[in-house]
């Protein structure tokens, strides 16, 4: 198992209680639940942006935070990356810089990691936008370079928060295609939160619904869908 | 291009009001043009006192910028993104020295670092050095007043960054070191740039404050301003010659502001 998490937290605007995540390799866990339910805030504690009250992370057996023994790994030490909502792409860097990034933090060499960006950016098929800037960006270039950015480094633990959601309906599916296909050979565990199910469905392993901060249900989309717990769970996958 | 709308433009009372202010601010550095000195100009800037000041000035106004960065920068970055009690109360007497008359800000400086000063006399007695009537007295009256420009221009810079940026670029692995040599510094130059502007600008046309403190020693404290000032009695030629510089300047500064000031915010 890469992940196992047990998530308690009220740093943030949402609670969370006893959220508990766990993820082996090349496994996608679905975090879904309705607006306001805390998805985003489980991502953030796992990357160590918000911090636990009680529980326990661990990525490949090793605690990243316990905060009854005291153990606080910052986020940079852990071995995660995450594609946040809105890409964030860093606006004043080209979208080569943006994906070599990581790299150059870990103090690969400038030339050596823009090598390894152009590389990951051609695997991608999206070596043409290489030295736009992100505002010349399409929404769903900009979750890609974003994405691969996140592979660079390779986490061990993937996040993807809603990386759909800026994106139109038909942009959705072709990327959602593109992301499944590139996710395919990606051998770490992944985290999706989103709110919409057909992404969920069609990414998904396991699911986690969240409601109020809590879990209601998890397991696969069959154990959901024979079984639902709630009336969310019910709806979901109708 | 012109659009086709059938709004109406400000009424008639308005536009009159409009044009005698804007007479008001323009007639003054027009009547200071046309009376310039032109063919003498040369000879009236060239000669050694109006050199001694015009290097006085751009001695103690880059002095005060540079003193104004180092301690500028990182107040802002407290100012916005520490939390600590008593914050507000440190940006408002920050900010003070912003609406204080600079005549003001010079006897608080005489009283704080003068020989007798709270600072001065310990300064005096144990190291011998002695801030009033220096080059470097009238280099910190400048960044006094100057140095709160510069304060809040970075702060709202600061607090302008998308805070997620910086949380992307640690989820990628980096430290808060590179964070802030690679994403939020570059983020931040522009804010920066502009802030040393406004108080480079600030600090040349000091007077009151730098008087105060440190008196009008030419070749020491006498800065282009108080030069200015002190030639008006006996050499009108010079002392417009040198307000003419001082217009240049500004120029200078508004040409090198323009994104920020002579483009309407959007």
């Amino acid at each position: 198992m890469i992940l196992d998490a047990l998530i308690s937290t009220n740093a943030e605007e949402f609670q969370l209680v006893d959220i508990k995540i766990t993820a082996e390799a090349n496994e996608t866990i679905v975090i879904i639940g309705p607006n306001g339910s805390g998805k985003t805030t489980a991502l953030r504690t796992i990357a160590g942006l918000t911090k636990l009250s009680a529980g326990r992370i661990s990525i490949d057996s090793k605690d990243v935070e316990d905060p009854e023994r005291g153990v606080w790994v910052a986020p940079e030490n852990r071995p995660i990356a995450m594609v946040m909502q809105e890409a964030n792409l860093f606006p004043h860097l080209s979208a080569r810089a943006n994906v070599a990034f990581g790299l150059e933090a870990q103090g690969v060499p400038r030339r050596e990691a823009q090598v390894r960006a152009n590389e990951i950016l051609i695997l991608l098929e999206m070596e043409h936008v290489a030295k736009l800037r992100p505002r010349q960006l399409s929404g769903g270039e900009g979750q890609m370079v974003a994405l691969a950015r996140a592979l660079i480094i390779e986490p061990r633990v993937l996040l993807l928060d809603e990386p759909f959601s800026s994106l139109d309906a038909t942009n959705r599916s072709d990327m959602g295609q593109k992301f499944r296909s590139v996710l395919a050979d990606y051998s770490g565990a992944r985290v999706l939160v989103t709110h919409d199910p057909v992404e969920a469905s069609s990414l998904g392993d396991h699911f986690v619904v969240i409601e109020d901060g809590r879990v209601v249900q998890s397991g696969s989309a069959n154990e959901l869908r024979n079984n639902p717990k709630t009336r969310y769970v019910a709806d979901l996958l109708s | 291009m012109t659009k086709q709308t059938t709004r109406s433009g400000p009424p008639l009372i308005i536009v009159a009001l409009a044009f005698v202010g804007g007479l008001f601010l323009i007639i003054p550095i027009v009547a200071l043009l046309q009376r310039a000195p032109w063919s003498d100009l040369g000879g009236l800037l060239t000669d050694k006192a109006a050199t001694q000041a015009l290097r006085l000035s751009l001695v103690c106004s880059f002095g005060a910028t540079l003193l104004a960065l180092i301690t500028g920068v990182p107040l802002a970055w407290v100012l916005a993104r520490a939390n600590f009690p008593g914050r507000r109360l440190l940006r408002a007497l920050v900010i003070l020295p912003l609406i204080l008359p600079p005549v003001a800000g010079g006897v608080a400086l005489l009283l704080a670092f003068g020989r007798q000063g709270l600072v001065g006399a310990p300064l005096f007695d144990w190291l011998g050095l002695q801030l009033p009537f220096t080059t470097i007295g009238a280099m910190l009256a400048e960044t006094f007043v100057a140095l709160p420009f510069l304060v809040i221009t970075v702060e709202s810079g600061f607090r302008s960054i998308d805070r997620s940026y910086e949380d992307a670029a640690r989820t990628l692995g980096a430290k808060p070191r590179f964070i802030f040599r690679r994403i939020t510094l570059p983020l931040l130059a522009p804010s920066i740039a502009a802030g040393a502007v406004l108080a480079w600008a600030r600090a040349l046309g000091e007077f009151g404050a730098t008087i105060t403190f440190a008196g009008s020693v030419a070749g020491r404290t006498q800065t282009l301003p108080l030069a200015v000032f002190f030639d008006l009695g006996f050499d009108p030629d010079r002392a417009i010659a040198l307000s003419v510089i001082l217009v240049f300047i500004s120029i200078l500064i508004l040409v090198s502001l323009r994104e920020r000031w002579l483009t309407p915010l959007r």
